[in-house]
């Protein structure tokens, strides 16, 4: 039984995987194209003083849309900041513990932002709000999205939970190496990636 | 009778009506009631957030008494914003007038939310503050002109002007250096704040509204409260609420005699010397046709979705004041 | 200043039970929140994110980063060391001195430490290696002059400092112009100071010819462009800075594509980077928003800066225990975590002390800097840790930086007593 259970978990997280590079590479993408937009935009203010109206709107959403499907990508590459320095010294089970703790926190924050996300979202819907600006996108749309790209860091969070319980269950020692203990790019991930 | 503490959420702090009348008249509750009842007030900036989603706080009841601009929140409840669009009134009396013919509509259209109206007032107009001289509408027209909010976007679109939406820290370096002409404010704010540092022509021309708000109580706070209680806040709020329209028009007109350095400066600083002009009769007339062809129309079909008797409503109170035939 | 000290006391132990730092503030705030604010919080928490996350000011954020991978992976970088290699060698301290000045250069197309810090690494620490310099100088001046990727313009956490104290972000890139080229001279001389002590390897025999020396500075060009891109947008009244980030992103890729560059595989990559640290930005920006609302609810900034103005602190004394403070909790959290926890409280006490929010911006965002190259935890520090063969001793990285502490001191002293080293060039733009 467990087999069949590890087999069906792994293929899920490895489709969630795939599924948040591949929105990672879409945001990225957005991202470029907001440029070229932005660019456009400049042009035309300075040189014709007009505007494409809804650049910085479209923009925000941008931001938010984008950050949020980067979530669960984040996660598998281990690049939320984990402080894990005092930790790392305990005896193996201890440390093991402490990134499943860090990892079940990290889901509970998931769950309050997706839920907070949700509720938003279900609002937005229910007063027929929409954005204050001339365009007036109807509000729920963005937060959907929004929304959505949380719910798949939330989940990639409890498959990874249950991966490491079922793994804790049948003593799949690998498994439990490869989510709980220090990696070494926990401290930096590979080369460039923190921000300030 | 029962110790009472209030939650009470105000408006942008840094200005006088917030910090001299607001925030006193919640603060001294407690003076007045021997500590019986123990205010915390805060402004967004304290509690760091925007005030755009005030209609859903409310509804949660985050806080126990709310401030809550109606421009802001017009993406979520539209109706509210009609008494504050473009240009609708150029002095205080009218506004008033416009102001107390909706004011049972506003009390009616926060009910929804678990609100229980209890005051409205302005803060300043929103006027144009401008790098090159703008005396008519004319001259505005090409310019390119930080607003926010659909109306005012709208409006400019009718003018021939560019709406331009930028964060309020970088308004002030984009009119320095020339990302935008004009910028909307009010005349205190954009004093003390320093853009007559950077523009030379005041356009008294409310573009951006008046900044309204109205106070609302979550209605489980308030229906907790006993009747004497209700009744003490009630008055301090209304007398509150006398002083703050008042108010609005002596700020306005402090802020413009330090802006233009024309008259006594009471705001402190070095005055400004920029040029000051009203709108013209011809310009009124024409903005009055933008307002009722395009600007209304356009509001009402906003807020025919969750409001289908909005129009009408709104032809049967503001409509009265302001003159609108059909 | 009790429940002050009981939040930041509870943030470091939740931090080092090894939760994540995001996690760890949004724990803190829940429960705080469940405590004393009867659940407001949780109520609120998704109308909290959506104003954060949906703003157009933080969207130079992803933008800034997304600038600096394109032109890491483009080949820009390495090109720009070794063409100031030829020029520096002969200096006391030698290459080391190329690692501040490449830094800076790069600093100044790049928002972000780790990655200016991660960039020059790859390409110094092999030449360096090689030549036999002190790896421990090696290391210091690399975490040390990665940190002048946050003061040089652009900057991320200027964008975060300008966006929650509601300063303008154009402004503060102004402001730190100075100061960052001051404070990268400021590790030059340590670095000559130290050369006294450790002498740097000789440089090779056969000198580099003028006319090779003058075609190597070719390869500085696209940086300066990329700059000028950036800031010139800006100063001239062109973009904001948001959309210069954006204007800095399609020079930066005519660029790469003229270096032959250019690849869909290589703008995968530089997507990936760049998500790994927006989103992971975002996030602790997210729940540090939380942390404030719900310390405000309390009204812990105000009684905070009551009882700071009660003590009657004068305005010096004030700003260098906010030096040890930063200091001291620079040592153990993360620079985003600290400084977006903390604005809400001290940016109103000090204004109130008569300093110049835009002036405090330029040395909050040093005590950030700072921060990132003191142990135990300081991201720089483990960047260059990261790019040495496995198992090596990170204490040689600690040590290396100590002596840019020192640097670190007298620049921040400097601007304490000069403050018109910050405030000179925005004045100068007013007129
Ligand atoms: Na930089
Ligand atoms: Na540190």
């Amino acid at each position: 039984m467990p087999l069949d259970m590890r087999h069906i978990v792994n293929r899920v997280e490895t489709a969630i995987g795939a599924v948040s590079t591949a929105f990672c590479l879409i945001g990225g993408w957005l991202l470029i194209a907001l440029s070229f937009a932005i660019c456009l935009e400049v042009i035309l203010r300075k040189v014709f003083s007009m505007s494409l109206q809804g650049i910085d709107e479209y923009g925000g959403y941008a931001l938010a849309v984008t950050s949020a499907l980067g979530m669960a990508f984040c996660f598998y590459d281990h690049a939320h900041i984990r402080i894990d320095l005092l930790v790392r010294r305990l005896p193996s089970p201890l440390f093991r513990a402490s990134s499943f703790i860090a990892i079940a926190t990290l889901g509970a924050t998931a769950w309050y932002l997706t839920s907070g996300a949700w509720s938003v979202t279900l609002e937005s819907w229910e007063f027929g709000a929409f954005a204050n600006t001339p365009l007036r996108t109807p509000l729920y749309i963005p937060q959907g999205i929004w929304a959505a790209g949380l719910t798949i860091f939330f989940v990639a969070i409890v498959v990874r939970l249950i991966r490491i319980v079922i793994a804790v269950m049948s003593r799949d020692y690998k498994t439990l190496t490869e989510t709980l203990d220090h990696q070494p790019e926990d401290e930096v991930v590979e080369g460039v990636c923190g921000v300030e | 009778a029962e110790d009472v503490k209030i939650r009470v959420l105000g408006f942008w702090g840094n200005q006088p009506q917030v910090d001299d009348v607001d925030r006193k008249v919640w603060e001294g509750l407690s003076e007045q009631t021997d500590g019986r009842i123990q205010t915390q007030y805060l402004t967004l900036n304290e509690a760091g957030i925007k005030g755009d989603q005030a209609l859903r706080f409310l509804k949660r009841g985050t806080f126990d008494i709310m401030t809550i601009s109606v421009s802001y929140v017009s993406g979520d409840e539209p109706s509210l914003v009609a008494v504050d669009l473009p240009a609708i009134a150029y002095d205080f009396d009218t506004l008033r007038q416009i102001s107390d013919s909706y004011r049972g509509v506003m009390a009616e259209r926060v009910k929804p939310y678990n609100g229980v109206f209890l005051t409205h007032w302005p803060f300043n107009p929103q006027i144009l503050f401008c790098k090159e001289q703008t005396e008519s509408l004319e001259a505005l027209g090409g310019e390119k002109v930080r607003v926010s909010g659909a109306p005012a976007a709208d409006t400019l679109e009718e003018l021939d002007a560019t709406a331009v939406d930028l964060t309020g820290g970088e308004v002030y370096q984009a009119l320095q250096r020339g990302l935008v002409d004009c910028g909307t404010t009010g005349s205190t704010f954009g004093y003390r704040n320093k853009w007559h540092e950077v523009t030379s022509s005041l356009y008294d021309l409310p573009l951006g509204g008046y900044s309204q708000v109205i106070q609302v109580a979550n209605k489980d706070f308030w229906e907790s409260l006993s009747d004497e209680d209700q009744k003490l806040i009630s008055s301090k709020l209304s007398e509150a609420e006398e002083t703050l329209w008042e108010m609005a028009p002596v700020v306005h007109e402090q802020g413009i005699r330090c802006a233009t350095g024309e008259g006594e400066c009471e705001l402190g600083g070095d005055a400004g010397g920029m040029t000051y002009a009203d709108v013209s009769e011809e310009d009124r007339t024409k903005l009055d046709g933008i307002l009722k062809s395009v600007i209304i129309p356009r509001w009402k079909e906003s807020c025919n979705a969750s409001f289908p008797e909005c129009g009408e409503t709104f032809d049967e109170t503001i409509g009265q004041v302001i003159g609108i035939a059909d | 200043m009790l429940i002050a000290l009981f939040f930041i006391s509870g943030l470091l132990i939740l931090l080092f039970f090894g939760l994540h730092v995001a996690s760890a503030i949004v724990l803190l705030a829940v429960g705080a929140d469940l405590i004393v604010g009867n659940g407001i919080l949780i109520d609120s928490l998704g109308s909290i994110a959506w104003d954060r996350m949906n703003e157009f000011s933080l969207v130079a954020i992803p933008l800034f980063v997304l600038l600096g991978e394109i032109l890491l992976r483009g080949g820009v970088a390495d090109k720009l060391y070794s063409s100031l290699a030829v020029w520096m060698e002969r200096w006391p301290g030698g290459l080391l001195h190329t690692n501040t000045v490449a830094s800076t250069l790069f600093a100044a197309t790049s928002g972000s430490s780790v990655a200016t810090a991660a960039t020059i690494g790859t390409v110094a620490i092999p030449t360096l290696e090689e030549r036999g310099y002190n790896k421990r100088m090696t290391f210091g001046s690399l975490a040390a002059g990665g940190t002048l990727g946050v003061l040089i313009p652009p900057s991320i956490l200027m964008i975060v400092y300008g966006t929650l104290a509601d300063i303008s972000v154009s402004e503060l890139f102004v402001a730190a112009v100075i100061p960052g080229l001051i404070l990268a001279g400021f590790m030059s001389l340590a670095i000559v100071v130290v050369s006294f002590f450790v002498p740097s390897p000789k440089a090779a025999e056969t000198r580099v010819p003028l006319r090779e020396k003058i075609r190597a500075l070719r390869e500085i060009i696209p940086t300066f462009v990329v700059f000028f891109v950036i800031m010139g947008s800006i100063y001239g009244g062109i973009a904001t800075p948001t959309e210069a980030a954006a204007l800095g992103i399609i020079c930066a890729l005519v660029l790469v594509a003229m270096n032959g560059r250019l690849s869909v595989a290589m703008l995968h990559e530089a997507f990936q980077g760049a998500f790994r640290t927006t989103s992971m930005i975002i996030l602790i920006i997210v729940s540090a928003f939380c942390l404030n609302f719900v310390i405000s609810i309390l009204g812990l900034p105000q009684s905070a800066s009551r009882a700071i103005s009660e003590a009657g602190l004068s305005p010096y004394v004030l700003i260098w225990l906010l030096v040890l403070f930063y200091l001291l909790l620079g040592c153990f959290l993360e620079a985003v975590a600290m400084m977006v926890t903390t604005i809400g409280i001290v940016v109103p006490i000090v204004v109130a002390a008569g300093f110049d929010p835009l002036w405090f911006g330029i040395f909050l965002t040093t005590m950030m800097e700072l921060s990132l190259i003191t142990p135990p935890v300081g991201l720089n520090l483990y960047v260059i840790q990261n790019l040495r063969p496995r198992g090596s001793d990170i204490n040689d990285v600690f040590i290396g930086a100590v002596p840019f502490m020192g640097a670190f001191f007298a620049f921040i002293a400097l601007i304490i007593y000069f403050p018109e080293i910050v405030l000179w060039l925005p004045g100068l733009m007013e007129n």
